[in-house]
Formats: structure tokens, C-alpha cells, sequence
């Protein structure tokens, strides 16, 4: 059984002439790893918001655990189902980073009886110390905003991952670690890891890898 | 638990902005605060007028009336209002009570009044009668009231009687210590008044002492003389008057005069219709004392209408701003709730964080704006009254007797201050909330990356 599965997904900005997803049909497993490789503009940004329920396909449909996304509630999925690592990270700017970790895990409903320490241990294991811990997000470099953004997608434990670029910002050996992390999740926590790239080091860690032109999702 | 200490945490995080939010709500509180009081005080003035004067009714002109047929060409047609109508319209339904007043100018041979034969020492005053042919000039003055309740002179205590009692029965009557002295009666003394023309063809008024009363009151003319000292004044029942006239004298001794009480101030409108309607003229009407009305009334009025025209001007200029702040700040709102749906934040979660933020605001600003209120109502009030009273007093008007009034920041105050900071809440928090149940939150992030 597949974990998710996208059915005849086709998506149109408002006001936009041509589709910049065209009836994409693919099914994706827990235990894997996936790279989702393709230009910039192609659309990889989109069918990632559509995936994780931020935002809804034009028409085709998207199943998590069999379930249609259409008849479940998004919020829920999002808070419990799936981690997303935004490409712009979407951090809480004002909050500090732990401050970030602990709201979502409350908005997740996390069981975790010591949540501070818990993110303490998400933001050592993503390389962020203790000091920078508790420094406003505004003050840190894009590099630890992003391990920020990682730790905050695992926080809630969900069984999938998805990551629009994580390690655009970070250097090579960030970049190494931060990849050995997700491959982990995937290979000895059966998590299903989704992760956009441009760079052929990152891929070359997926299990299987995709590429998105012209609208359309196929194995490369 | 979380979504409110979220929320505080929030307010610490936007401090800048908050304090700013804070600081227009508290002002606009504030001045709401002290305007309700200012219009608690001056309601009490009017409030207090009107239980004192407001239903205490005249006969008087119709300037406005006047005016238009003057306009209308020609002359004003002011006839005289005959006794038997304004004692007529004493029956009305409206009315609690009435006091029918007579006041006689006349002479007792046998007696003496104060300052008589002081006018001699006025004579610049022509209008003492004293000059004139064929008349004496009076001694005393006899008053006749249909009821002795009603005497203010009495009831205020400037009048007292000292011994013997008030009048009851006709041909009764009170005279002062003074008068009472001079002319060495005692009560049961009998005696005898007639009118001021030397060749009078009917019999003297012939009344009995019933009571001797103090007398502190002054004289209001101006000028001395036995007419207008008040010591002269003897106090009958106006029955007596009205039968000396109708079966003794057989001729027009006086004018009745007429002081009309509403059973409520808010009746004058149909005790006037009824008037009208019952005869009298259209260039008359009844009216509460329009002098001190305009001393007191008026000005409570408009200072009552100028805080409410300021306070709506706060209101709607502090809106104004509020709205304009949240729109500046939508950006970053906008972000914050896209960052938080996006975490699988529910909107109903959302909302109540931003409420939150906002009551927790308003709260603290309504506690403070009510604390300043309150330390400011009582002086802020006794500045207004004696402003009112100065105002009154300096024009020779009528003293009101305004109890200082004690004003605590009112349950009433409360309510509505805090009402109107729960909409202040709204407005402050609705921009935001709009742009939640709106969008996606891909379409929130995506506006801003
Ligand atoms: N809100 C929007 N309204 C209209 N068009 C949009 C909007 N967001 C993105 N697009 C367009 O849709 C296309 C796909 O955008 P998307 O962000 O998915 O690309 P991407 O593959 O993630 O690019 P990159 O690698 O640069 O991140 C682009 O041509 C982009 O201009
Ligand atoms: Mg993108």
C-alpha cells in the first residue's frame, strides 16, 4: 500500500494560461527516499504545497493512507501526517527557534512529555547549539534557519517528509549530514522522504530519483 | 493552554507595535471614560433643575408667536388673561398642584406701616402711587393664597411663625413681629384694611390674627417704602380675597396670578396643548422659569453635546488609526498566520490567538483608562458643577441647589467603557481574521516569499 498517492493532479495559478501541473499520476512508499530534480519554475514548489495540503490541485486528487485529502481535514494532516521543510522556511521570525520547535509541537498535539528538551535534542541532532537555541530566528544565518526548519519537520514525528531544498543554503559537509539524517528516517524508520533538489550530490542519496518538465512527473 | 501563551509570548515579541496599539486604545478608553462622566454630571445638573424648577410652570408671552404676527404686519394681539381661565386651567390632570396668588395694595387708617411716610425721601421714583390724587398711599400689602404649603418664603425657612399658627379658615391671617410691634397687636386681634382711594364707598377687610410670623426676607425693589418692605406683608387665604372682592367691594381689586406644579417636568408639552385648547391665547404659553433655565440647562446641554461630539471624534479617528495600523501590519500578520496554518494550525485556533492578543490589550488599557477615570471623575465633575454654579450665580440667576454630586466611577460607566473597548478588540483584530478565513495558507506564504 502506498502511503501517497497523487491522482490526475493538475494545478493553474489564478489568472495564469497554461498548467503548471498536467494530470500527474505517481504513487510514493514508506522505507524511500525520493528526489524530485527539474528547473527552476518548473513547478516543484507547487506540487509539494499540494502534497502537503497547503493548497489545493486544480482538479486530480491526493490520498494519504487511502484517504482522500478532498474529505479529511488538511489541518490535521499537516500537523500530524506530514513535515514539511519550506523552501523559504517559514519560520515564526519573531520566536526564538525553540520557541518555534515547542508550537509546533503543541499545534501536532505531541504526547512528548519534556517537549523543551526534545527540541533541544531535534535542534543539536540538525547542528543548532544551545545558545543559538534560544536567539529569535530574525538573528540567524539562512543556513541555521533551514536546520531550524528541518528540525521543526521532524519535530511531530509524521511518516512523511517533504523538503523543498533543504540544503540549498547549507555547505557541503551541513549539507552531507543533513542528508544522512533524512536517508535514516527513511531506511530505518520507514519514513516516505520527499526531497526537491537541484544538486546531483543530494540525489544521489534517494532511492529513487524524479524529474518534473513540462508538467509533468516521471522516473528518471 | 499553549494558543494564550502564545498569544502573550506574541505580545512581547511585537512590542513596538503593540505599545503604539496600546497607547491609541488607552487614550480613546480614557477620553470615553471622562466624556461618560462629564455626560453622568451634567445629566445630574439638568436632572436636578428639572426636580427643583422643571415642574414649576408660568404663564407667560409667546415671544415666537409675537414675533411672526409682528411680522406679519401690524400688531401683536396680547389680550389679558382673565382670572377665570388661569384658575381654570388649574383643574388640569397634569398638574400636581397650583398656587393662586393675589396681591391687594392697600391701606389701614388705624394702622402703621414700616417705612411709612419714607417715599417722600425717594421722590426721583415716580411710580409710588403716593403723589396721587384722591388715593393714600398704601401701608401694607395683603396676600391671598389658595394654600399655605406652597409658600416658599415659609418652607425655606426665611419665614417662621412664632407664635399663634398659620392661617386655615378665611379671614384669617399672619402678619410679621415687626408689624405686629409697631402697631402693638396680639393674635385674635381683628383688623381692618381697605383699599387705597380716599372716597371708598365699600366696607373694610376685616381680618382676624391667627399667627404672628419672624421675618428674615428682603426687599426686592430697591427703593424704601411701606409697599415694599416685606414686614408690611399680611397673608390671607386667597377664598377671603376672592369673597371681599366678588361680595364687598363688588369691583376689581386685584389679579389673580397663577404658579402651576407638574405632576412630571416631561408633561409640559401636553399641559400646553390643553391650555390652548381650553382657551387660552395663542400668544401665551406656559413655561418653566426661562431665565434660570438658560443659566443652568443650556449650558449643561451643550457641554454635555460638545464631550459627546469629542468623544465620537476620538472614537472615530482612534478607529481610523487602529485600522490603518492593522493594515500596516497585515505583512507580517499575514506571514504569522500563513506560518501557523501551515503548521496544521486550525483556523478557530488562529482566530482565538489573535483575540486573545487583543482582549489581552484591551484589558490592560481598560483597567488603566478606568483607573483614570476614576481618579479624574470627582474633580473633573466639581469642576464642571461649580463652573455651572459660578455661571449661574454671576448672571443673578436662581441658586440651584446642587448637592455635590458623588461621583464614583459608575456601574453603569463601567459597562460601557468596556463595551466599547470589546469593539475597539474587534476592529483591531478583524483584519486579520478577514485574511484567515480567506485563504489558503499556500496562497498567505507564497504572497510574501
Ligand atoms: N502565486 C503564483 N501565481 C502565479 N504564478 C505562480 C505563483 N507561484 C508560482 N507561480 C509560477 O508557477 C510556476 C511554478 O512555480 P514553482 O514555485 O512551483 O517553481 P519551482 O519549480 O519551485 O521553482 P524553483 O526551483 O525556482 O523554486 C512558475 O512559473 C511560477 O512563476
Ligand atoms: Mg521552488
Amino acid at each position: 500500500m502506498s502511503i501517497l498517492k497523487l491522482s490526475n493532479i493538475s494545478y493553474q495559478y489564478d489568472g495564469a494560461n497554461t498548467k503548471v501541473l498536467k494530470n500527474i499520476n505517481f504513487n510514493f512508499n514508506q522505507g524511500k527516499l525520493y528526489t524530485i530534480m527539474g528547473k527552476s519554475g518548473s513547478g516543484k514548489t507547487t506540487l509539494l504545497s499540494i502534497i502537503s495540503g497547503l493548497d489545493l490541485a486544480t482538479s486530480g486528487e491526493v490520498f494519504w493512507n487511502e484517504k482522500n485529502l478532498k474529505n479529511i481535514s488538511r489541518d490535521d494532516y499537516r500537523g500530524k501526517g506530514i513535515g514539511v521543510i519550506f523552501q523559504g522556511y517559514n519560520l515564526l521570525t519573531n520566536a526564538t527557534a525553540l520557541e518555534n520547535i515547542i508550537l509546533s509541537m503543541n499545534i501536532s498535539e505531541s504526547k512528548e512529555i519534556d517537549k523543551k528538551q526534545y527540541a533541544l535534542d531535534l535542534l543539536k541532532i540538525v547542528g543548532i547549539n544551545r545558545e543559538t537555541s534560544d536567539r529569535k530566528i530574525l538573528k540567524l544565518s539562512g543556513g541555521e534557519q533551514q536546520r531550524i526548519g528541518i528540525a521543526r519537520a521532524l519535530s511531530h514525528n509524521p511518516d512523511i517528509i517533504i523538503a523543498d531544498e533543504p540544503t540549498g543554503n547549507l555547505d557541503f559537509d551541513t549539507e552531507e549530514n543533513i542528508m544522512e539524517i533524512l536517508k535514516n528516517l527513511a531506511h530505518n524508520q520507514n519514513k516516505c522522504v520527499i526531497v526537491v533538489t537541484h544538486s546531483k550530490n543530494v540525489s544521489k542519496y534517494a532511492d529513487e530519483v524524479l524529474g518534473l518538465t513540462l508538467g509533468n512527473l516521471t522516473k528518471i | 493552554m499553549y494558543i494564550l501563551k502564545n498569544s502573550i509570548k506574541n505580545l512581547f515579541r511585537n512590542k513596538g507595535r503593540n505599545i503604539i496599539v496600546a497607547i491609541i486604545i488607552l487614550s480613546m478608553l480614557t477620553f470615553t471614560a471622562i466624556s461618560m462622566i462629564i455626560r453622568n454630571t451634567t445629566d445630574n445638573v439638568i436632572k436636578s433643575y428639572k426636580e427643583q424648577f422643571g415642574s414649576e410652570i408660568y404663564l407667560r408671552y409667546d415671544e415666537t408667536k409675537i414675533k411672526e404676527d409682528e411680522k406679519n404686519g401690524g400688531w401683536a394681539d396680547i389680550p389679558e388673561i382673565s382670572d377665570d381661565i388661569k384658575i381654570k386651567l388649574a383643574n388640569s390632570e397634569y398638574l400636581k398642584e397650583t398656587m393662586i396668588s393675589v396681591i391687594f395694595p392697600s391701606y389701614a387708617k388705624d394702622l402703621k406701616g414700616l417705612d411709612q411716610g419714607k417715599t417722600e425721601s425717594n421722590s426721583n421714583i415716580g411710580t409710588a402711587p403716593s403723589g396721587m390724587e384722591g388715593y393714600y398711599e398704601p401701608n401694607l400689602t395683603v396676600y391671598g393664597y389658595n394654600t399655605p404649603d406652597l409658600l416658599k418664603d415659609f418652607k425655606e425657612g426665611k419665614r417662621k411663625i412664632t407664635s399663634g399658627k398659620m392661617f386655615t379658615n378665611n379671614d384669617e391671617c399672619v402678619v410679621s413681629e415687626d408689624f405686629a410691634k409697631l402697631n402693638n397687636l396680639k393674635l385674635g386681634d381683628k383688623i381692618n384694611i381697605s383699599d387705597t382711594t380716599k372716597s371708598s364707598e365699600f366696607p373694610p377687610l376685616k381680618l382676624t390674627i391667627a399667627g404672628i410670623y419672624f421675618d428674615s426676607t428682603e426687599n426686592k425693589y430697591g427703593y424704601i417704602s411701606a409697599t415694599t418692605n416685606p414686614r408690611n406683608d399680611i397673608i390671607t387665604t386667597y377664598e377671603t380675597m376672592k369673597k371681599y372682592q366678588e361680595n364687598v367691594a363688588k369691583k376689581n381689586l386685584y389679579t389673580v396670578s397663577t404658579t402651576y406644579y407638574l405632576k412630571n417636568p416631561d408633561m409640559l408639552k401636553q399641559f400646553n396643548k390643553e391650555a390652548h385648547e381650553k382657551g387660552l391665547h395663542k400668544n401665551y404659553m406656559m413655561s418653566t422659569d426661562e431665565l434660570s433655565y438658560n443659566k443652568i440647562v443650556k449650558p449643561a446641554e451643550s457641554l454635555a453635546k460638545v464631550s459627546n461630539i469629542f468623544l465620537i471624534s476620538v472614537l472615530i479617528i482612534g478607529s481610523i488609526i487602529l485600522i490603518l495600523l492593522s493594515i500596516l501590519s497585515i505583512r507580517e500578520r499575514k506571514y504569522e498566520i500563513g506560518v501557523l496554518r501551515a503548521m496544521g494550525m486550525k483556523k478557530g485556533k488562529v482566530v482565538r490567538g489573535i483575540l486573545y492578543e487583543s482582549l489581552i490589550t484591551i484589558s490592560v488599557c481598560l483597567v488603566i483608562g478606568l483607573s483614570i477615570g476614576a481618579i479624574t471623575a470627582q474633580p473633573i465633575s466639581d469642576i464642571i458643577t461649580q463652573n455651572q454654579q459660578d455661571q449661574n450665580s454671576s448672571f443673578g440667576g436662581i441658586q440651584v441647589n446642587q448637592e455635590k454630586i458623588n461621583l464614583s466611577m459608575s456601574y453603569k460607566t463601567v459597562i460601557d467603557v468596556s463595551i466599547i473597548a470589546l469593539l475597539l478588540a474587534i476592529i483591531s483584530s478583524s483584519v486579520g481574521v478577514l485574511y484567515i478565513l480567506r485563504y489558503e495558507p499556500m496562497k498567505i506564504l507564497s504572497d510574501r516569499n
